[in-house]
C-alpha cells in the first residue's frame, strides 16, 4: 500500500505525447500550393516530368539550392544537377491528383486541372503570398525543359553504372 | 461689461438721406412701437450687425438685414431705392468708449470692415479722433490683431478660453456663442434656450459658453491637470539625470552608489545623508583617509633607493602576483565573451529561420484558405479519396502521433521567437557587462605593470638615485585622491540638487491633492446652485405652471442647462412657459455672473419678449425683476404696445426708472 503512494516507482505512469510541430515544408496546402506554382510557372502545355517536379521542389528547400539550380539552368544544364528524390513530394501529388488539381497525362507527365490553375491564379492574385518562391521560380521560369531531362536520365544510366 | 450708450442709422436713398438716432441708457430701454413692422428690429439687428454678431441673427453680413439696408425704403406711400446705407454704434467697456461703423451697403466698402472710431459719436467730426479698421467673419479674425472681435474681446476684458473644437484642434471660444446667451433675437430666439447660438465647430458650445459666463473652474481645472502632468515628467526627468551624473562619475572610480532614491520622493535631511559612495564596501570618505594616509607614510619613506631595497624587492614580488592573478582573471572573461558571442550569434541565426517559417507558416494557413474557398478536402483536414480524417502532414508515419494544426504551429513558433529574443537580450546584457570588466581589469593591470616598471628599475639602478617607485605611487595616490574628492564634490552638489528637487515634488503632490477630484470645486458647485435658486425663483415670479413640483428641478452637471426630472424642461413646458422660461434662465446667467463675478458683459437684448399671448401680469414682474438688476447691467427690449395692458404695464412701472425710445410709424426718418 506504501508503495501505491510513491508515483515513481508505480507502474501506472502515463505519457501524454504532444502535439508535434510540423515543418511549413511538410504540410500538403503549402506543399501542393508549391507543386502546383511550378508547374503553372515552370512548365509548358505538354506536362511536366515527375523529376523535374522534385528537382525543383527539393531545391527550394534552402536559398543556397535554389539558387545553384538557376545558375546551372541559365549555364544550360550542362553540369548536371544532383537530384534528390523526396517522399513528401510524392504523397503530396497523390493528394493533389485526388483532390482534381493536378492530372496524370496519359504518358505519366502532370500537368494542373482547369480547378489546379484557378488555385494557382488566386495564389498569385495575393501578391504578398508565397513571394520567395515566385521569386525563385520566375528565375527559372521554362528553362529546364524534358529534353535536359531526358538527357540527365541517359547519363545516369551511362555514368553510375557500377559493373 | 459692455454698454451700448447710442445708434445711429443713416439710410441714403434716391430722395435723400433718412435715419434714426437714439441714445440708451444704463438699465432697462424700451424699444417700443404702437404697430409692427415700424422698424424696432432693423435697429436691434443694427447693434448686432455692428457688433460682428449678425450670425446670432442666421448668417453672415448684410444678408441678414432688413432690406430697408439693402433695397428699398418706404415712406409714407413712396419707395425709394437704397443708395447706401451704415450704421454707427457707441459702446463703452465702463472706461473708454468707442464708436463702431460698419456699412451694409456701401460701393467700394466691404461689408465685412468695421471701422473703430477712438472716441464718442460726438467726437467722430473732429479730425484729431483715431480710426482703425478691423474685420470680421475671416479666417482667424478671433485670434489675429486685426480681427474685430479680436479687438472686442480684448476692449470688454473678456479672456475667451482655448476650448475644443469638433475637430478635436484647440479653438478660441467664439464671441458670437457668448453674445448669443445674452441677445435674444425676435424671429428665432425664443423656441428654446440659446436657440439663437451659431454652429461654429465647437464642441458642446451651450456647455461651454456657460462654463464662461459663470467662469467655472471646470475648464481651468482640466488645465491645471495638464500642467501637474508636464510638471511631474519634469521632476522625474530632472531627478534621473542627477543620479545618472553620478553613476557615471562614480563608475569612472570603480565606485558604487548606496541608498539613492530611485524615484522622486520627498526627502528627510537623514535621507540625504544616508546617500553614499562606496569603493569595495568602504565609504569613500574613509577610503581618502586611508588613501591619505598611505600618501604621509609615502612621504615618511627616504626618497633613496639604497634605504628601501628590501621593501621593493617584497612589493615587486607582491605586485607581480596580484598581476598574474588578475592576467588569470582576464583570459578567464575573455573566455566568457567569446562563448557568449557564440550565443548571440547562434541566436540571431536560429531567429532568422524562425521568421522564415513563421512567414512560411503563414503563407501555408492561408494557401489552406484558399484551398477551401475551392471546396478541397485537404483543406479540411479530410483524405480526398476516402474522406477520413487525415495530419496535415507530408511526414511518414505521422498517423499515430497527434500533429500540430497549422495555426498552432505559428503560435508555437511566435512563442519560441519571443523566448529567443528574450534570450537575446540577456546574452547581449551579459557581453557588455564583460567587456566592461575585462576593460576595467585592463586598467587596472595597466597600472600595476607601470608600477611593477618602475618598482624593477628602482631595483637595478644605482643606489644613490631616487626611487621611482615612491614618485610613481605618490603620484598614483594624488590622481586617486583627486578623483575621489572630485566624485564627493559632485555628491555633494547632486544631494542639494535633490534637496531642492524633493521640495519641488512636494509642492507637485500638495497641488495635485488640491485638484479637485470630482468635476466641479465647491465654488463651481456654489454657482450652480445659486443658477438653480435663481433660475427657480424666476419661474415662479413670472408665473411658470407646467410643474407645479419646483424642487424637481435641476441644473444638469453635463449641460449646465435646467432638468426636470432628468429631462429637457422644454418637454413639459406649454409655449408660453417656455417664454418664462428662456426669460428666467438668461436672467439668472446674468444675476450668478454678477453676484459671483463671472464674465457676463451685463448686457441683454429681448426682442418682443411678449411672444404667445403671455399674461400681463407676469410680464409685469418681468420687467420689476429687470429694474432690480438695473444697477449693474443694461437691458433692451423691444416691444409693441398694441393693446392697452401692454402699456398699462409699462406705465405703471416708478416713473424714471426706464428709458422708453418711441420708434414711430416708420423708424427711419428724413432728415
Amino acid at each position: 500500500m506504501i508503495m501505491n503512494n510513491n508515483y515513481l516507482l508505480s507502474d501506472k505512469i502515463i505519457f501524454d505525447s504532444k502535439p508535434i510541430a510540423v515543418p511549413y515544408n511538410y504540410r500538403i496546402s503549402y506543399k501542393i500550393a508549391q507543386l502546383s506554382l511550378i508547374l503553372y510557372i515552370c512548365c509548358g502545355r505538354s506536362g511536366c516530368s515527375l523529376i523535374k517536379l522534385h528537382m525543383i521542389s527539393v531545391a527550394l528547400g534552402t536559398d543556397q539550392e535554389i539558387q545553384k539550380l538557376i545558375k546551372q539552368t541559365n549555364d544550360g544544364l550542362v553540369e548536371i544537377p544532383v537530384v534528390r528524390f523526396d517522399p513528401a513530394v510524392n504523397r503530396a501529388l497523390l493528394y493533389a491528383i485526388m483532390e482534381g488539381i493536378i492530372i496524370q497525362q496519359k504518358d505519366g507527365k502532370l500537368k494542373l486541372s482547369p480547378l489546379g490553375k484557378t488555385y494557382v491564379i488566386c495564389i498569385i492574385k495575393q501578391e504578398d503570398l508565397m513571394q520567395r518562391e515566385r521569386c525563385f521560380l520566375s528565375k527559372i521560369s521554362t528553362g529546364i525543359t524534358e529534353s535536359m531531362i531526358q538527357k540527365i536520365m541517359t547519363d545516369w544510366r551511362y555514368k553510375n553504372v557500377a559493373n | 461689461m459692455l454698454r451700448i450708450n447710442r445708434i445711429k442709422i443713416e439710410i441714403t436713398t434716391e430722395n435723400g438721406i433718412y435715419g434714426f438716432d437714439t441714445p440708451f441708457v444704463n438699465g432697462l430701454n424700451f424699444l417700443s412701437s404702437q404697430e409692427n413692422t415700424c422698424g424696432k428690429s432693423s435697429i436691434l439687428e443694427a447693434i448686432y450687425y455692428c457688433l460682428g454678431l449678425e450670425e446670432i441673427i442666421g448668417g453672415r453680413n448684410e444678408k441678414v438685414l432688413t432690406s430697408v439696408f439693402k433695397t428699398t425704403l418706404e415712406d409714407n406711400t413712396s419707395v425709394w431705392n437704397v443708395l447706401q446705407s451704415c450704421a454707427y454704434l457707441e459702446i463703452s467697456n465702463g472706461k473708454d468708449v468707442v464708436t463702431l461703423y460698419r456699412t451694409a451697403k456701401m460701393t467700394n466698402r466691404d461689408s465685412r470692415m468695421i471701422t473703430v472710431y477712438y472716441s464718442d459719436m460726438d467726437g467722430l467730426s473732429n479730425p484729431d479722433t483715431l480710426a482703425d479698421d478691423k474685420y470680421v467673419h475671416f479666417p482667424n479674425s478671433a485670434i489675429n490683431p486685426k480681427g474685430f472681435h479680436y479687438f472686442l474681446e480684448k476692449f470688454l476684458f473678456l479672456e475667451l478660453p482655448q476650448v475644443i473644437g469638433s475637430d478635436n484642434t484647440q479653438k478660441k471660444l467664439y464671441l458670437q456663442l457668448v453674445f448669443s446667451c445674452m441677445f435674444i433675437e425676435q424671429k428665432h430666439g425664443w423656441s428654446d434656450l440659446f436657440s439663437g447660438m451659431p454652429i461654429l465647430g465647437i464642441k458642446e458650445s451651450k456647455k461651454r459658453v456657460i462654463e464662461f459666463v459663470l467662469q467655472l473652474d471646470t475648464l481651468k481645472n482640466e488645465k491645471k491637470k495638464e500642467d501637474l502632468k508636464i510638471n511631474e515628467a519634469l521632476i522625474i526627468e530632472e531627478w534621473n539625470k542627477c543620479f545618472d551624473s553620478l553613476q557615471i562619475m562614480a563608475a569612472q572610480e570603480n565606485c558604487t552608489i548606496i541608498n539613492y532614491p530611485v524615484r522622486p520622493n520627498v526627502l528627510s535631511d537623514i535621507d540625504v545623508e544616508r546617500i553614499a559612495i562606496q569603493n569595495d564596501g568602504v565609504l569613500i570618505k574613509k577610503e581618502i583617509e586611508n588613501l591619505e594616509k598611505q600618501t604621509s607614510e609615502i612621504q615618511k619613506l627616504k626618497p633613496k633607493v639604497i634605504d628601501n631595497f628590501e621593501e621593493l624587492q617584497g612589493e615587486l614580488s607582491k605586485t607581480e602576483e596580484s598581476m598574474t592573478e588578475l592576467d588569470g582573471y582576464v583570459s578567464s572573461c575573455q573566455k566568457q565573451l567569446l562563448i557568449e558571442k557564440g550565443n548571440i550569434k547562434t541566436i540571431n541565426e536560429n531567429l532568422e529561420t524562425i521568421e522564415i517559417d513563421l512567414t512560411n507558416n503563414k503563407d501555408a494557413a492561408r494557401l489552406r484558405d484558399l484551398g477551401s474557398e475551392l471546396q478541397c478536402n485537404f483543406a479540411k483536414d479530410v483524405c480526398p479519396v476516402c474522406h477520413q480524417h487525415i495530419n496535415d502532414s507530408l511526414l511518414p508515419k505521422a498517423a499515430d502521433i497527434p500533429v500540430m494544426g497549422i495555426d498552432e504551429n505559428i503560435r508555437h513558433l511566435e512563442a519560441q521567437q519571443k523566448m529567443l529574443k528574450f534570450s537575446l537580450l540577456s546574452h547581449i546584457q551579459r557581453k557588455k557587462e564583460l567587456e566592461m570588466q575585462i576593460n576595467e581589469i585592463n586598467d587596472r593591470l595597466y597600472k600595476l605593470r607601470r608600477l611593477a616598471q618602475t618598482i624593477r628599475n628602482d631595483l637595478y639602478s644605482i643606489n644613490e638615485s631616487y626611487s621611482e617607485t615612491v614618485v610613481y605611487k605618490k603620484i598614483t595616490l594624488k590622481q586617486r585622491i583627486d578623483g575621489l574628492k572630485k566624485l564627493q564634490m559632485l555628491l555633494i552638489k547632486n544631494c542639494k540638487e535633490l534637496k531642492i528637487l524633493s521640495g519641488r515634488w512636494q509642492i507637485f503632490l500638495e497641488d495635485r491633492k488640491q485638484v479637485p477630484k470630482n468635476k466641479f470645486t465647491a465654488l463651481d458647485k456654489e454657482k450652480l446652485d445659486l443658477l438653480k435658486e435663481k433660475f427657480i425663483d424666476n419661474l415662479k415670479l413670472f408665473g411658470y405652471r407646467s410643474i407645479h413640483d419646483f424642487d424637481a428641478i435641476t441644473i444638469s452637471e453635463e449641460s449646465y442647462l435646467p432638468l426636470f426630472e432628468g429631462f429637457d424642461m422644454k418637454f413639459d413646458s406649454s409655449a408660453s412657459d417656455n417664454i418664462r422660461l428662456i426669460w428666467s434662465f438668461t436672467l439668472a446667467l446674468l444675476q450668478v455672473s454678477v453676484l459671483t463675478s463671472g464674465n457676463h458683459p451685463t448686457v441683454l437684448i429681448f426682442d418682443e419678449p411678449d411672444q404667445q399671448s403671455t399674461i400681463i401680469s407676469d410680464m409685469k414682474s418681468f420687467f420689476e425683476k429687470i429694474l432690480d438688476l438695473a444697477d449693474y447691467s443694461q437691458v433692451i427690449v423691444g416691444i409693441t404696445i398694441k393693446d392697452g395692458d401692454t402699456k398699462k404695464a409699462i406705465q405703471e412701472l416708478p416713473e424714471n426708472s426706464y428709458l422708453q425710445i418711441d420708434v414711430p410709424n416708420k423708424a427711419f426718418k428724413k432728415k
